[in-house]
């Protein structure tokens, strides 16, 4: 599994009166509905799996660990929408109830990739020094490790758990946010409005708030979203793998797991569950790479 | 070329050396005493877990632990599996041809679907062949591995009764029944490795045909053919080779996916089991193995470029 990488590009510059408003923000979601049908398609999806696992398990009277005995594997009816697994509980309750911890764990970690990743790229790309060469390498190293087996080894070493689980996404998706930023950071220093800056006595505190970081927030938001999407496969990969989530919770990976054994009997159990990782991830990816498209003409493909 | 080449690799040196002391000092600072886990409860009086915590090394300083490890593991020695005993240097090469046929079946099939794909793709760019293309690639990118093995067992085991759904033979005992058994795990891992390729192809051929170079050779009367084969394809494999080298690291994340639902007695396997066992030497010598081989991998693509685009002379 790759990291994501959004490209960082130099298309689309925040001017001031855009910014310290909203309208930068609502300009450019208008010109993602406006010139890109994927791109909305891509929102469709999210916003339809948000909805429906922030809403479903307050809606849904069944509690998804209710054991039924007499309704074990059953095919989608009725009375089960998407049947039962080999415990019989209602897939359908699970799956709005582990979508929260997919979900979760996907924001989580990428919340916590940002925090870290971007203010390192900063201080690298502004500063450079001895700082950026010691964090450079470093991040060189943590990518000399394919992500899946960093994320396992970091689990192997804290334990599996959901919580080690996120922590290992965010360690593995971190070096992305700090190469990008960095490498967007040194650009732009060399542009006109930044030597202006410079050039009328701004503090380079002031420089780094009003206007480097405006102009970074495109490619952040890019990456951030792609980054979402990638700590949800993630997660459910680590929870296939038996080293995320642990029983009695359980995620999108987790029910995949637990699913798999009974598939000659009933596949529905790891069917469902992987279209839901699969819908969601798909979302996140045509979003993402609408905004980049819209943010960034150039690099339209 | 061939100081650059050496050059590459003495870098390489280093950030192995780093690697394994970051490696070594995690494992051996993380949470969980292997000691107890080897022993069973019942047996585990302070006494033995000291003497054993003593015949590993384990009492001693860390940079005497890594010092020593580092001393053996350049002789080829990795230490002993906490599990199963028996030396970590012949599990992993045991283990090893499952992994390298697999990926680089795998690596094939990919590379040979992909890149033609994407050209097509580009060269019938804004057409319906396009739109299909671009959208299977799409969906290859956001499928889980994982998911893709169940259904690709549930449609051609379970419901067709075509291919086993797991297992392994090595290819000296059946050359027939070792390929019958890969179909799957190799195009499950396939897949995601083939959305990526597949999808920079395609962009960087859209910028290759672009390119004035293009229009001359268009001018000069060559059929389209030959423009296509000769110099968009050779020119577009640059971009292509580096992706593909970063893709390496997918692929290998993926054998462990595919290997753990596939039962195939891989490298991946390997680490999922060392996790779970917390059997830190193993997992050791398995992480630091993946990076070498994608250090390599990147190491090879420095090769190609220079094959692929003559300009590029390393010096």
């Amino acid at each position: 599994m790759a990291r994501p990488v959004a490209t960082a590009g130099s298309g689309y510059r925040i001017d001031r009166r855009q910014e310290r408003s909203f309208t930068a923000a609502l300009a450019v979601a208008h010109r993602v509905v406006a010139r890109h049908r994927l791109a909305c398609v891509g929102a469709a999806i999210c916003l339809g799996v948000v909805i429906a696992v922030l809403t479903g398990p307050s809606l849904d009277r069944n509690p998804p660990d209710a054991v039924h005995v007499s309704a074990l594997l059953l095919p989608p009816s009725p009375a089960w929408w998407l049947g039962t697994d080999d415990l019989g509980r209602d897939i359908l309750s699970r799956l709005l109830a582990g979508g929260r911890i997919s979900l979760g764990v996907g924001l989580a970690a990428t919340v916590a990739a940002a925090v870290v990743g971007v203010p390192a790229g900063l201080v690298s790309g502004f500063w450079r020094g001895w700082v950026d060469g010691a964090l450079m390498r470093l991040m060189d190293l943590l990518f000399s490790i394919p992500t899946m087996v960093l994320a396992i080894a970091i689990v192997g070493v804290l334990g599996p758990s959901l919580t080690n689980a996120t922590l290992a996404i965010a360690v593995v998706a971190m070096p992305q946010f700090a190469r990008l930023v960095r490498g967007q950071v040194l650009a732009l220093r060399e542009e006109e409005f930044i030597q202006a800056a410079w050039a009328v006595g701004a503090q380079p505190l002031r420089i780094l708030r009003r206007h480097l970081l405006p102009n970074l927030l495109g490619l952040i938001v890019v990456q951030g979203t792609l980054t979402v999407s990638f700590a949800i496969l993630t997660e459910a990969t680590l929870s296939f793998l038996g080293l995320g989530v642990q029983p009695p919770t359980s995620s999108w990976g987790s029910m995949l797991r637990y699913g798999y054994p009974f598939l000659d009997q009933s596949p529905w159990a790891a069917v469902v569950p992987g279209a839901a990782i699969m819908l969601t991830v798909l979302g996140l990816n045509l979003l993402g790479d609408g905004i980049r498209d819209v943010l960034d003409p150039h690099l339209r493909a | 070329m061939a100081r650059f080449l050496l050059h590459r690799m003495l870098v390489a040196v280093p950030v192995l050396l780093f690697l394994s002391i970051g490696i070594f000092s995690m494992l051996h600072l993380a949470p969980g005493d292997p000691v107890t886990t080897m022993l069973s409860e019942d047996l585990a009086s302070p006494d033995v877990a000291q003497t054993l915590r003593h015949r590993l090394g384990l009492d001693r300083p860390l940079y005497v632990q890594y010092g020593l490890w580092l001393g053996h593991a350049l002789r080829g020695d990795l230490g002993y599996s906490y599990r199963s005993k028996s030396r970590v240097a012949a599990e992993v090469l045991a283990r090893l041809p499952v992994t390298i046929e697999l990926t680089l079946l795998a690596m094939g099939v990919a590379v040979l679907t992909a890149l033609p794909l994407g050209a097509l793709a580009a060269l019938r760019r804004n057409t319906g062949v396009d739109a299909a293309i671009s959208t299977a690639a799409a969906l290859g990118l956001a499928m889980p591995g994982f998911w893709l093995g169940v259904l690709l067992i549930l449609l051609f085991a379970v419901r067709l009764h075509w291919l086993p759904p797991s297992g392994y033979v090595p290819p000296w005992q059946g050359m027939g029944a070792n390929l019958r058994l890969m179909i799957l795990p190799c195009a499950t891992l396939a897949v995601s490795y083939a959305a990526v390729v597949l999808r920079i192809s395609r962009m960087s051929v859209l910028d290759v045909v672009k390119a004035d170079y293009i229009r001359t050779a268009h001018a000069k009367g060559i059929g389209e053919a030959r423009v296509v084969l000769r110099h968009v394809i050779r020119s577009a494999l640059i971009p292509v080779i580096t992706v593909a080298a970063l893709g390496t690291g997918r692929l290998l994340g993926g054998a462990v996916v595919t290997e753990t639902i596939f039962a195939l007695p891989g490298i991946g396997r390997l680490a999922v089991d060392s996790v779970l066992d917390r059997d830190f030497p193993v997992l050791q010598a398995v992480t630091l193995f993946m990076a070498l081989a994608l250090i390599a991998a990147n190491f090879l693509a420095d090769v190609l470029y220079a094959w692929a685009d003559p300009r590029i002379r390393y010096g």
